[in-house]
């Protein structure tokens, strides 16, 4: 709490979590946002303009964009935050596993986590989807295959820096048991660290799964996801250069809200702003430093 | 004239305004050792950090510090230079920090050579290489191409004194090189501070908290606590019978231990 | 090597000798590759028997509590574990011991000083119950007068409770005040033991040149 009171008082942040929260509790209660169901097709209304009822006019099936844009929240963002969920704690048990135990647990894992990082990730997704087919599900999928292994790596850093703290050490000593010591000592400072790494990936996530159904490998007509709204506004691009922006932007402004939301956060976390400078000297390692580093999509 | 002069030395925390050391004054001469005395937090380090302008740029100072005269406060950074290494070299307490890491020790130490002399390459490596021999470094190859951290804290010790050797500055402040060595190590760290007052002229200003080490090899004692001078004086005056209640308690506090360890080697402990 | 109950051992070496690894290998928490480590004959390295036998306090006490613990949850935590008494009283007794009182318990650790925590690690050690002590350069960091402090504390603990240490330094001047058996380590093997009051009748030219490097 203490956290987020700090996080409120940059105005840049407080916006970015304004808009990240609002976009979030949209998409989950769309049907009270949305003004129209958001696949009812309209064919008189083809590419209306902007009018009282339909706020942002109609696309090229007559259907309204507006709500086309709120129910898109829900493949665009709340899905991927799934998919990003499911990676991390994944990714995240694996490398509690890999940093605490060390030795030739963390020699096997670190291996198959190199293999998975070995392939590009976009090609990969690609190769994945076109093996299995289109569809959210299974692009969902691609992107849990494809990012465990980056958190594995990252936290297993992040654990193998704690677990060397003397405090553990003291822990071991007194006989309390492995999951005890991840469980009480380990997480909660390793739990910061992770809320900016999953940050830091969600905005490249939800390009990615825009990106795919741009190429029309997502989403299956006629649901609504904002890339694929991008790539059926192409054909007319520039006589109704709306339809695509509205998406477009959107997916700006999301990205961009959730990246700035990261960087707070990770500026948060940073020793010379924190609680005292002895207590975070314990976490400013490398790690910290590491994370500037944030994925581009 | 004395070789250093500090006058009215006043340093406080630029952001909060905290004063860390309101008013300190005290003279070296040429040759003498002078020690810094106190526990942590009483100012020693920011003390001699101040006088080679070396702290943190959030710290500010006033007050006069004259090298043979000149006043160094009123020097602009680049006329600073100069005097930083060739004039007054500063041994630090952690070796592993000081040195760059990502570069072997050797191109550091020829580097720092290069800034203040006209030397030729081979002519530098051959005063290092002495230099090194001399204080127990029986490889000097070996030891400049490796990295800062292949090297004990010992050894990372004797490369600043050996580097101060061949420099021959006018004063060495040395900020508590030995506190980070083991007992051992320190025991043979501060025999090259000795050693080292033989060779060269310089002055040294030694700031330690531990006080076997600053009877072994000090002339003059400042005693700080809380930022303040509490206490100057001559070694033997210090150690026989200070005048401020807080020396007394630093001195008296490892009684204890000494007599004990005395008594227990009946005399044949080295002193 | 053994240790007896009730004694008090020291493990003086040089930096790389070796001594902070036998001290893992004493507490269990590292596996030796040869041979074994026992307590009343079982084996160290199980944690359930471990338990109440031997305790530690290391070297970096801004790092031996864990941030985020008050002195109050980092003492209690081995008293949870053991199953002893986690009430106030107790805890209050347990900071008096070490010389500090109530007024600590809802500090953090990084606003100790370095003496105040090590006397809660201390403490923290203590309250377990142990037979023994183990310190790993437990003083090292300290200052010069904080140091004679934590040793007389730590005296007056072994006088009280009977309480065994083994205290490993490179201080040869604290292990000879509160030790009574000295073993000096080279290189990882023991170069050898004597009584503390036979101290300046060491037999190795190695213990011989050591003690003649004490700057007193």
């Amino acid at each position: 709490m203490k956290l987020l009171k700090r996080l409120l008082k940059d105005k840049l942040a407080a916006a970015s979590l304004a808009v990240v929260a609002a976009t979030l509790l949209i998409g989950l209660f769309a049907p009270l946002f949305a003004p129209h169901p958001p696949n009812e097709a309209n064919m008189e209304l083809r590419f209306a303009g902007a009018s009282w009822s339909y706020w942002l006019g109609n696309d090229h099936l007559g259907r309204c964009i507006l709500s086309r844009l709120i129910y898109g929240i829900r493949p665009s963002v709340l899905w991927v935050l799934a998919a990003l969920g499911a990676a991390a704690c994944f990714g995240a048990a694996l490398g509690f596993v890999a940093g605490y135990f060390r030795g030739r647990v963390d020699a096997i894992l670190m291996r198959v986590c190199d293999v998975m990082l070995s392939f590009p990730g976009y090609v990969m997704t690609l190769a994945i989807v076109g093996m299995l087919g289109a569809g959210l599900a299974n692009i969902l999928l691609a992107f849990v295959v494809m990012k465990w292994a980056w958190f594995a790596r990252v936290i297993r850093t992040a654990v193998m820096q704690y677990a060397d703290a003397d405090y553990v050490k003291f822990a071991k000593v007194l006989g309390m048991g492995h999951f005890g010591i991840m469980r009480r000592h380990i997480a909660p400072a390793a739990l910061p660290e992770i809320a900016v790494i999953a940050s830091s990936a969600f905005g490249s996530m939800i390009l990615q799964i825009s990106g795919l159904s741009f190429l029309g490998l997502g989403i299956e007509a006629p649901h609504a996801e904002w890339g694929m709204m991008m790539n059926e506004a192409r054909s007319v691009m520039f006589t109704r250069p709306e339809l695509m922006l509205a998406p477009g932007l959107a997916i700006i402004a999301v990205v961009s809200a959730v990246n700035f939301l990261s960087d707070a956060l990770q500026k948060e976390l940073d020793p010379k702003l924190a609680v005292s400078g002895k207590r975070t000297s314990v976490f400013a390692g490398g790690m910290m430093r590491g994370l500037r580093k944030k994925e581009a999509a | 004239m004395s070789l250093l002069e500090v006058e009215h030395l006043r340093i406080w925390d630029g952001g909060s305004g905290a004063v860390l050391v309101p008013d300190s004054s005290f003279r070296l001469s040429q040759g003498e050792c002078l020690a810094i005395v106190g526990e942590s937090g009483s100012g020693k380090s920011l003390t001699c950090k101040a006088l080679m302008r070396l702290n943190r740029p959030g710290i500010r100072q006033t007050g006069r510090v004259a090298l043979n005269g000149v006043d160094l406060t009123g020097l602009s950074d680049k006329e600073m230079r100069p005097y930083r290494g060739k004039r007054m070299c500063m041994i630090m307490q952690n070796g592993m920090r000081a040195f760059d890491p990502s570069r072997p020790v050797g191109a550091y130490l020829l580097e720092a050579l290069s800034l203040h002399g006209d030397w030729s390459r081979s002519e530098m490596v051959a005063g290092l290489s002495a230099a090194m021999m001399s204080v127990g470094l029986s490889d000097p190859s070996a030891v400049m191409g490796r990295y800062p951290h292949e090297l004990s804290g010992g050894m990372l010790q004797r490369t600043m004194i050996a580097l101060a050797i061949v420099l021959e500055p006018d004063v060495i402040i040395a900020d508590e090189p030995t506190t980070a060595l083991d007992a051992v190590t320190q025991y043979e760290v501060v025999e090259q501070f000795v050693a080292l007052r033989g060779r060269i002229g310089s002055a040294i200003v030694f700031v330690s908290h531990d006080l076997g080490v600053v009877r072994r090899i000090a002339d003059e004692v400042l005693v700080m606590k809380d930022g303040v001078i509490v206490e100057q004086g001559g070694t033997d005056a210090i150690f026989g019978g200070a005048s401020h209640p807080y020396t007394r308690y630093l001195v008296s506090s490892k009684e204890a231990l000494r007599s004990r360890y005395l008594q227990l080697m009946g005399g044949d402990a080295h002193c | 090597m053994e240790w007896n109950k009730g004694e008090s051992l020291g493990i003086i070496g040089e930096s790389g000798s070796g001594k902070s690894t036998l001290g893992r290998l004493l507490l269990g928490i590292e596996k030796p590759d040869e041979g074994r480590v026992t307590w009343g004959g079982r084996p160290i390295t199980d944690r359930r028997a471990r338990r109440g036998t031997i305790s530690a306090v290391f070297q970096d006490y801004t790092s031996s509590i864990h941030p985020f613990y008050t002195v109050r949850q980092a003492l209690l935590e081995p008293l949870k574990l053991v199953g002893g008494p986690g009430d106030a009283r107790k805890l209050a007794e347990l900071l008096r011991q070490v010389g500090l009182d109530e007024s600590y318990l809802d500090k953090f650790p990084h606003e100790l000083s370095g003496g105040e925590a090590q006397r809660v690690c201390i403490a923290r050690a203590v309250s377990s119950n142990p037979q023994c002590m183990l310190l790993d350069e437990a003083i090292s960091s300290l200052d010069g007068s904080v140091q004679m402090q934590v040793l007389e504390l730590l005296k007056g603990l072994k006088e009280t409770y009977g309480m065994g240490y083994i205290f490993i330094t490179h201080d040869i001047m604290a292990a000879a005040y509160l030790c009574d058996r000295i073993m000096i380590v080279r290189n990882g093997e023991i170069e050898e033991t004597v009584e503390t009051s036979q101290l300046r009748h060491v037999k190795t030219d190695y213990a011989k040149a050591l003690l003649r490097k004490v700057i007193v």
